[in-house]
């Protein structure tokens, strides 16, 4: 018998789980089909797809997409230039994040009762991004600038929620205004910041925008302000999913001017991950 | 409306409290992970469905108990694995099911092989080995924090996964001698 390495062992094994995974039944959601009632309206949250600024936390800034109805093609681009998924992307202080990017994993599904319903003939790619800020990078003056003024904000909002208990409401009058200036600041040192969307960009140039995001190990909150995502010793990850036509293209990260600042190329296999 | 839905929208994090856990997009980002988990131990997709409910369901009951430094996805993956170990015990799960109809030839490239083998070998496996083997190689998990999620010994953890390895390599060694 062939001697069968322990690498390629393990290699069979993510693989084929992988595989595996991507491609087994979902339960179905309609209740004439289900042994049970399940959840599956829970899916219908819709997360913003977040702008990310990095420091000590991560902020969310909510004014990515909210809809997580179907993409119409937004705008057209080019044929694919991007790096290899699990490849990393140094983004610099000229774009506000410092901060490295790594697009790690995109697999394809069909319908799925934990995302949205797809359109006919449309696939959901679910990606998955990393984002480190280790020490050794700096962070520009914008960015601890507007870590400040959140902390302020995070600060005299407890206080504030602190005065409403207590109905002490003169003091949370009072506070109510500091917040209102405190967001003013955030406001303004926020929009120095140039943080980034994702895109999603096919074979035929078509751009879409992600249909839901959410914080796995960013401990992403976004009910409670500010919106915060707090990292762990700097690094964390978050998934996102695009409601796509076909597989391959490129994820495209982007400033909030729409300047690309990474791309990521997709093949068209069903679960693209580095390695 | 589901109890899980019931909790969460009770469950709204507080500033006061900064070790909360967003419990939505926990189960956002989670679930279809757990899913894999789930259903790599019981190898039913129902059976994986409802472990991850139950799973999520007792999280959020017990989401006091979340200590600092504990990550929130190592503790729902340790949950998930009690709830997968129980049900395939209380059901025995004996039954060597396949993972069904759900294979689309058209649609794999190479790993079809690798997902035919892998689930023979799982076939093999038993829940708890097919535990080990869902956060080794779906989670990235090594031996040590395995044996923490599980509470088994370090030990216990390399036996199992020595087993699973063992397995498949039988399974890939007739199969390269086959062909």
């Amino acid at each position: 018998m062939i001697e069968i390495a322990d690498r390629d062992v393990d290699e069979s094994y993510r693989r084929g789980l992988a595989d595996l995974v991507a491609h087994a039944p979902r339960p179905s959601t309609r209740t004439n089909e289900r042994r049970v009632p399940r959840v599956a309206a829970i899916a219908a949250i819709s997360i913003p797809v977040a702008a990310l600024v990095v420091s000590a936390f991560i902020v969310i800034v909510a004014h990515g997409q909210r809809s997580v109805t179907p993409t119409a093609p937004a705008t057209s681009g080019p044929g694919s230039t991007g790096i290899a998924i699990g490849k990393t992307v140094r983004v610099g202080p000229g774009h506000g994040l410092v901060a490295n990017v790594t697009v790690q994993i995109v697999s394809f599904t069909g319908n799925s009762i934990f995302l949205p319903p797809l359109p006919k003939n449309y696939f959901n790619a679910g990606v998955t991004v990393q984002i480190s800020t280790a020490a050794t990078i700096k962070t520009n003056p914008a960015q601890t600038a507007y870590d400040q003024a959140a902390l302020e904000f995070a600060l005299t909002w407890q206080q504030f929620q602190t005065a409403k208990q207590n109905h002490d409401t003169a003091r949370a009058a009072g506070l109510n205004a500091v917040l209102v200036q405190a967001q003013t600041e955030m406001d303004k040192v926020g929009l120095q910041l140039l943080p980034f969307n994702f895109q999603y960009l096919t074979a035929n140039g078509h751009v879409y925008p992600a249909g839901g995001a959410s914080g796995g190990s960013l401990s992403y909150s976004n009910t409670s302000p500010p919106k915060v995502l707090s990292t762990f010793n700097g690094v964390g990850s978050f998934f996102m999913f695009f409601q796509v036509p076909s597989r391959g293209g490129e994820i495209r990260m982007t400033d909030s001017f729409g300047q690309v600042i990474g791309q990521w190329h997709v093949p068209t296999a069903w679960l693209t991950a580095p390695g | 409306m589901s109890r899980v839905e019931d909790a969460l929208r009770a469950d709204l994090p507080t500033t006061e409290n900064t070790r909360e856990v967003d419990w939505t997009a926990a189960y956002v980002a989670q679930r279809e992970r757990l899913y894999g988990l789930a259903l790599v131990i019981l190898r039913e997709s129902n059976d994986a469905s409802d472990a991850v409910q139950a799973a999520f369901e007792k999280a959020l009951r017990h989401r006091g108990q979340v200590r600092d430094g504990v990550a929130p996805d190592a503790w729902l993956a340790r949950i998930t694995c009690n709830e997968a170990l129980s049900l395939a015990r209380r059901r025995h799960i004996r039954r060597w099911v396949t993972f069904g109809d759900a294979v689309e030839p058209a649609a794999h490239d190479g790993s079809v092989v690798d997902r035919l083998l892998v689930e023979d070998a799982l076939a093999r496996l038993r829940p708890k080995h097919r535990a080990v083997v869902a956060l080794h190689y779906i989670y990235g998990y090594g031996i040590d924090e395995i044996a923490s999620i599980l509470a088994v010994p370090r030990g216990t953890v390399a036996s199992r996964l020595h087993h699973a390895r063992e397995v498949l390599r039988a399974l890939l060694g007739k199969y390269r001698d086959d062909s």
